[in-house]
């Protein structure tokens, strides 16, 4: 009796160790090839100096971090966070107006029409960025906009469709009885959409807003093509320094310049949205 | 319906306009100096219009098929490793913030020659170049870095509800590991999987960031061709700048028609 | 503070359908009337009518003898609860009860104090912090009762509210119902489709049917005098006996049944409900029929019984349903006698 329980055992013991290897190796592979490319950024990032065969610098510095904090650096910060935050108003705003004139029955809309709409507001991600900035360029110098005027314009046509298509998808779950509950606990119109609408759809205008501050944020052609040069942000600062041979620390600092206001938003965004599920 | 418009009307404005510019600067009707001229010229140069079109499908293609396969995979194991495969999806999903601009430096300095990656292995001799190679390698990693992080969203997001329900169910029914990964997630997984596939694909060739930083000189995918074209100063560059970017358009229609046929296929099938 | 609420001759219709009918209706002040009828027979329009959230295409609704058809619904003091709680996601506990007196004007510390006593009401008084996401299905529905309650409506106008709660907390939730009315005595009329609900509620039932009012009576008299066949099998009734009114008295496979005095003389159903038909011995028995199936439910069954044709040759093959406490010692295709228990029955003829 005893005998055979140990021989169960010893057959059992490889598929056992097949079964929780297996997927142990298969997720430490996924996370090697998620986390890799972040490694030497943060090694360059303060790596003083890092020859050629040694798979660690020999020596750290704070240079490249403290070169963040030049003035040139901290305008073109700024210039970033600006356009970012406009892009986020503008396409938020519109793409969440558009998505409620898409949604159901409307007096004078017709479905044929309403799908019209839903398409045009799509069209944008067909078109690739620099044919979009190449062909608008002419005409934004030609109604003289300034730089960032013309830079936003171009980026909240870039952004509206996932603005709207985050809208359109809340929308699409959004329950009308929650209105029809505060008219008949004494809320007027305007109080519906201030307390009860923006209110039920803050995540979805959260989700949005973070999209479009992205595209803002991290946008490169745009800005190189319509600012020509002038209107100086990060990424043009990233995109030189990357470009060019023997930028590893100035390239890796700046990296981390970009990669770091959108993560701790994400993660605020995230600790929030659990919140207010869970929690007061 | 009147709540639209103002988007509708942006839209339609900035790219009904943008593209009959693209369209007018291509045959010489709106050149920058001098009198307008219908001419073909900035058409006539075919085979490096061409070739730089072939380019761009290429590192497209491989991009989204590596983006789309990666990204099925860290869904799939999102869904079923448990904690493991929580954390997994978590890491990825907040590697999609970071911008190509920032994910092409990263992976220049990851591959390069002496990047970091060569220093791992102690730089051997036969490590292969990555970076400006012909084929293209560091910048179809770097989109199959970022986009399959896009992919597993999409994925998750679409179907992280029904999966395990229907997943377990089909356990009761008899279905394997395998068999529940062929016949409950992946029909699933069909619809979420071709359309981020597609907007991988028409991102990926319309983009600049990574094949200017990490691909060769020559030849030049469809968007580093326009974007130096139009940079120049000599006066025939700039039809032949708008001809490319017209050229980029005009695949990526192409590519999204055949893409909604395939997601309508798929969606009969469902 | 509550108030009477009548309808008056109310039509709706969506596009070309015509979902309500003529409907005239009263519930008394301090009454709960309940609206019963299954999905689809207008009675949730109905209560969106009386709430001002739709405006019927005729008709009228009053409060108090007074029209209130034009007032749009945040004025017109009722407060409606829907089958799902619908608590603002957004808002904490306390602050969903306080949302009518924020939107009064009120501060927010009048508005808590205010919404901390409905609270206690209903027994949540503990649970004002806490966000609608951490809350039992039975505990959401209790706040979602003390945040219609705290507009102090003239009429509470509910709509299914206990449906998706389990059979337990049901029973919990009319208690609570019960505690609700002796203190407040709002009037309440309320949607269901579940005539038990309906019965242990409410003092009167209308029974809705395709957009009309079937009948309009107290709990007994609908039970015991339907006015149809849809009335008896709406509210329950299983057996309906074909037979003739002739002389004051239903014959038929039954016997003789007396029925009140004006009943109009010719073909009739009596409709005898299961629960008040009895089973008895064979000899001298009333009716004799054989069982053809006994279904056992808890501490009742229900014994089908194929009737016997009487002594007069025209009369139809009929079967009855009659409901005995426990399980009888019976097979299908034993003989039985069947007797009502009352003395006197009652007829329809549509």
């Amino acid at each position: 009796m005893s005998l055979s329980r140990s021989e169960v055992s010893r057959r059992r013991r490889p598929r056992w160790r097949v079964r929780t290897v297996l997927p142990l190796l298969l997720g430490l592979a996924l996370l090697i090839w998620i986390m890799l490319p972040l490694v030497p950024v943060l090694l360059w990032s303060a790596a003083g100096a890092w020859r050629a065969p040694d798979v660690l610098p020999s020596s750290w510095t704070a240079d490249a971090a403290l070169s963040l904090a030049e003035p040139e650096v901290l305008m073109a910060g700024v210039r970033s966070l600006g356009l970012g935050l406009s892009v986020a108003v503008t396409a938020t705003v519109l793409g969440g107006l558009a998505a409620f004139g898409l949604r159901g029955p409307t007096p004078g809309g017709s479905p044929a029409s309403t799908r019209l709409i839903g398409f045009v507001m799509l069209t944008p991600l067909a078109v690739p960025p620099f044919a979009l900035v190449m062909g608008s360029n002419v005409l934004l110098l030609g109604a003289r906009a300034p730089s960032f005027l013309g830079v936003l314009i171009v980026l909240t046509v870039t952004a509206l469709p996932y603005t709207t298509y985050m809208f359109v998808t809340a929308l699409a779950s959004y329950e009308d009885r929650f209105e029809a509950v505060a008219r008949t606990l004494g809320a007027s119109p305007a109080q519906v959409v201030l307390k009860v609408r923006l209110g039920l759809l803050m995540p979805a205008i959260a989700r949005a807003g973070f999209l479009a501050f992205l595209v803002g944020w991290s946008d490169y052609i745009t800005t190189v093509l319509i600012g020509g040069g002038q209107f100086i942000t990060l990424p043009l600062l990233l995109g030189s320094a990357a470009s060019s041979t023997g930028g590893e620390q100035l390239t890796a600092a700046l990296s981390l310049a970009m990669i770091v206001p959108p993560v701790v938003l994400l993660i605020l965004l995230a600790r929030r949205g659990a919140r207010g599920r869970t929690s007061s | 319906m009147l709540t639209a418009a103002p988007a509708v009307i942006l839209v339609l404005l900035v790219l009904g306009a943008a593209l009959i510019m693209v369209g007018l600067q291509s045959l010489g009707l709106m050149p920058v100096f001098g009198e307008p001229q219908l001419s073909l010229n900035a058409w006539a140069d075919s085979t490096s219009l061409l070739e730089s079109a072939g380019v761009s499908v290429y590192i497209a293609t491989l991009s989204t098929v590596l983006s789309a396969g990666l990204g099925l995979l860290i869904a799939v194991y999102a869904l079923t490793a448990g904690r493991g495969g929580r954390l997994v999806a978590a890491v990825s999903a907040a590697t999609i913030p970071i911008p190509h601009l920032v994910a092409s430096g990263a992976i220049g300095l990851l591959l390069a020659d002496a990047g970091f990656l060569a220093r791992l292995f102690g730089m051997p001799e036969g490590f292969p170049q990555l970076v400006a190679t012909q084929w293209w390698t560091a910048v179809i990693l770097e989109f199959a870095w970022k986009e399959s992080a896009f992919v597993a969203l999409v994925i998750l997001g679409s179907i992280s509800r029904s999966a395990m329900a229907l997943s377990e169910t089909a356990s009761t029914l008899g279905a394997s590991a395998w068999q529940r990964f062929c016949h409950v997630i992946l029909p699933l997984a069909r619809l979420p999987l071709v359309v981020s596939g597609l907007v991988v694909f028409v991102y990926t060739l319309g983009s600049y960031e990574s094949p200017w930083l990490l691909g060769p000189l020559a030849p030049e995918p469809l968007s580093v061709r326009a974007v130096r074209l139009f940079g120049s100063t000599q006066l025939s560059a700039r039809p032949e700048a708008m001809a490319t970017a017209l050229t980029s358009v005009v695949i990526a229609v192409l590519a999204i028609a055949v893409g909604l046929l395939l997601v309508r296929r798929s969606g009969d099938r469902s | 503070m509550s108030s009477q609420l009548s309808f008056s001759g109310i039509s709706h219709r969506f596009g070309a359908q015509e979902v309500l009918t003529n409907i005239s209706l009263e519930a008394p002040e301090g009454s709960c009337v309940a609206l019963l009828g299954a999905s689809g027979s207008g009675k949730s329009t109905l209560l969106r009518i009386a709430a001002g959230l739709e405006r019927p295409s005729a008709g009228r609704v009053l409060m108090d003898g007074e029209d209130v058809s034009e007032v749009n619904a945040e004025k017109r003091e009722t407060a409606l609860v829907f089958q799902q709680p619908l608590l603002f996601p957004h808002l904490s506990v306390v602050d969903n009860v306080a949302f009518s007196s924020r939107m009064a004007g009120h501060s927010r510390a009048a508005a808590h104090r205010h919404a901390c006593e409905y609270l206690e009401l209903v027994q949540l008084a503990g649970y004002a912090r806490r966000m609608p996401g951490q809350l039992s299905g039975g505990q959401e529905q209790r706040v979602a009762l003390a945040r219609a309650l705290a507009r102090q409506p003239r009429i509470l106008l509910l709509d299914e509210p206990f449906s998706s709660l389990d059979l337990p907390l049901r029973e919990d939730m009319y208690e609570l119902l019960e505690t609700i009315r002796e203190q407040l005595r709002p009037t309440i009329v309320l949607v269901t489709h579940d005539r038990r609900e309906a019965s242990v509620l409410a003092e009167s039932i209308a029974v809705l049917d395709h957009g009309e009012i079937l009948q309009h009576g107290g709990v007994a008299q609908l039970h015991h005098q339907p006015a149809s066949r849809a009335v008896n099998r709406i509210l329950g009734g299983l057996n309906e006996v074909p037979g003739v009114v002739r002389g004051g008295a239903h014959h038929s496979p039954l016997g003789r049944v007396p029925v009140p005095a004006d009943t109009a003389e010719g073909p009739a159903l009596l409709v005898p409900r299961q629960e008040s038909l009895c089973l008895t011995a064979v000899e001298g028995a009333q009716a004799l029929g054989r069982v053809t199936q006994v279904r056992a439910s808890g501490a009742h069954s229900l014994v089908r019984v194929a009737l016997d044709r009487g002594p007069e040759q025209d009369q139809e093959q009929a079967a009855v349903a009659v409901e005995v406490t426990g399980s009888p010692e019976l097979r299908p295709g034993d003989i039985t006698g069947v007797a009502l228990q009352n003395p006197s029955g009652w007829t329809v003829t549509r």
